[in-house]
């Protein structure tokens, strides 16, 4: 079953050129203003050494270090550029890339969610809501060398264990709007690399020129959407198999979505003040969006749609 | 959710499990190995209003192939029962001793079983080397079949990693062929879906062809209970890789 028209049109049908660059592989990205905005999409942290650990070495007055962080890219990547900060400010230290790990305000982050989302998660959650207007603006993420706390988080944040995870994350989405991994399982290694390197250069055309193969899924409707939603207090991860279509056969809204999973906060019909929002990229967009569309535009590169609870 | 009734209709006999029959299937494993695996049910709430779920949880001490210093280790290949062990710290022997009585219940057919929990005694003094390890079977909404989750801990307390489960649970054998297997290797690790902290887990994107090749060789729908043989079938062949397997005199053997 094709896509939706209107509002469930994907990247792919807007205008596509494909004139192909350098590596010879390599088709140009699909023009899409949406995807492109939320690639670009970015966070300023000042990242601080642990005043412990830095003191330990006789570092304790190392400035921090400020970064522009992509929304859409993961921790592991910056890893090498932090590290070196504190390397370059610091004598006597090496420190281990495996060993790094990150905390705001006490809670050890998730390495293996991109950075958008944990922002949306811990920044804005903390000040429920009051972050919207950048207030919390740069995020002050806490840095260690040592002690990595193996029991709150996956282990080694090596750069390639990043990778794995979130071509992991790339196979469920393909299983999920499949039944099967046929898809990915059967690109080439260098169409798989393509989307990593673009994703880890953030090189945009690089990785949505491959990206958009995946999202476009050969013009056939998914049969599930992959979206996971976010509750605060370290709750569960909600991971259900989600259809983009009613039972009348019609693309379901944001609403539908949220009201099958968590119909205390998501009424299908607002009989007051809503007590909860979606967030998606630091923004809240209206329920009555289309998920497929939402899917197909607004997905994080792992290919997950990841929204983030808030209350009101 | 309505649309997947369609989905409801198919699952009666499918590789692909629904949540209640992945409930069906559990509770069938539990009967069937209640005398001779001591797997538990565990019973959580996914969210506020949410029905219950379960998964199923097993402990099992193994013997760790990072021998303490001194200690000879037993062999650098497959796990071998009967491993040698010199002196026990008494709280230990305690553990031990719960644990040997289920052990006892293991009929021999075991392979990758752990070290056989008789202490000889000797004039050497190094200390028992081994590893509290916990498996979960836990269902997967996204690829809708079981997946089998596990930590493995050393008695002080750390986690160990992926290098040590490899040379502690996978039978030399098939080391090779789990980490070429898929795009990662057979074992990563991830947040534990319900526990939301690191667990090592085995890929599923296997699991439904091979189930689905099973379905088809067990021959027609009446009679033959797959979904009750389902989590000792799907078992047998995802757990031998990394140390937890059942009996084989209980595997299905249907037509």
């Amino acid at each position: 079953m094709p896509p939706q028209p209107g509002q469930g049109r994907t990247p792919a049908a807007a205008s596509s050129n494909s004139t192909s660059a350098n590596n010879t592989s390599t088709t140009s990205a699909p023009h899409n203003p949406i995807a492109k905005v939320i690639w670009e999409g970015s966070i300023p942290i000042q990242f601080s050494w642990d005043k412990a650990e830095a003191a330990a070495v006789g570092s304790s007055a190392v400035e921090s270090f400020f970064y522009e962080a992509q929304r859409c890219s993961y921790f592991s990547l910056l890893t090498s550029h932090v590290r070196k900060h504190f390397v370059d400010m610091a004598l006597h230290f090496i420190g281990d890339d495996a060993e790094v790990w990150y905390d705001y305000e006490g809670t050890p982050l998730k390495w293996h969610y991109p950075i958008g989302l944990l922002y949306d998660i811990h920044g804005l959650q903390a000040s429920s809501g009051r972050g919207m207007n950048g207030s919390l603006l740069p995020w002050k993420v806490t840095v260690h060398f040592q002690n990595f706390p193996g029991d709150k988080l996956i282990k080694s944040q090596a750069v390639d264990i990043c990778q794995d995870y979130f071509m992991a994350m790339i196979k469920e989405a393909d299983y999920l709007r499949n039944g099967t991994t046929k898809k990915v399982m059967n690109m080439s290694k260098s169409d798989q690399t393509q989307l990593w390197d673009g994703l880890s250069s953030n090189n945009y055309d690089r990785f949505w020129g491959m990206n958009y193969k995946l999202m476009q899924n050969d013009g056939v409707m998914a049969r599930n959407l992959p979206i996971r939603i976010y509750l605060p207090e370290n709750c569960p991860v909600i991971q259900e198999p989600v259809s983009p279509i009613d039972d009348k056969e019609q693309p379901k809204t944001l609403r539908q979505i949220l009201n099958a999973s968590l119909p205390d906060l998501f009424p299908l019909v607002e009989t007051g003040p809503p007590v909860a929002g979606a967030m998606i990229h630091g923004i809240i967009p209206s329920l009555d969006t289309s998920a497929i569309w939402a899917s197909q535009n607004m997905s994080y590169p792992d290919n997950f749609l990841h929204v983030v609870i808030i209350f009101k | 959710m309505t649309s997947d009734t369609h989905q409801h209709q198919r699952s009666r006999l499918s590789a692909r499990l629904s949540y209640s029959n992945f409930e069906v299937a559990i509770n069938a494993f539990l009967h069937q190995t209640r005398h001779h695996t001591p797997w538990s049910y565990v019973e959580y709430s996914p969210r506020r209003g949410q029905p219950l779920q379960g998964y199923l949880t097993l402990t099992k001490l193994v013997h760790s192939h990072h021998a303490s210093s001194g200690a000879p280790s037993t062999s650098t290949g497959t796990l071998s029962t009967g491993a040698r062990i010199r002196t026990i710290d008494p709280a230990d022997q305690l553990l031990l001793d719960e644990l040997a009585e289920q052990l006892d219940d293991i009929p021999d057919g075991e392979q990758e079983e752990e070290a056989d929990p008789v202490v000889e005694n000797s004039t050497s003094t190094t200390t028992f080397d081994y590893l509290s390890v916990n498996y979960h079977i836990v269902f997967s909404p996204s690829y809708q079949v079981p997946v089998l989750y596990f930590n493995a801990y050393r008695p002080d307390g750390p986690a160990i990693s992926l290098e040590e489960i490899y040379e502690s649970l996978v039978p030399e054998e098939w080391r090779g062929a789990v980490r070429d297997a898929g795009l990662n290797g057979g074992i990563s690790q991830q947040d534990h879906p319900v526990l939301n902290t690191p667990y090592f887990y085995m890929h599923p994107c296997e699991t439904v062809p091979l189930m689905e090749t099973i379905l088809q060789n067990n021959g027609s729908p009446s009679g033959t209970p797959f979904l009750e043989n389902y989590i000792v079938t799907w078992l047998s062949f995802t757990g031998q890789a990394i140390g937890v397997s059942v009996p084989t005199d209980m595997v299905a053997t249907n037509g």
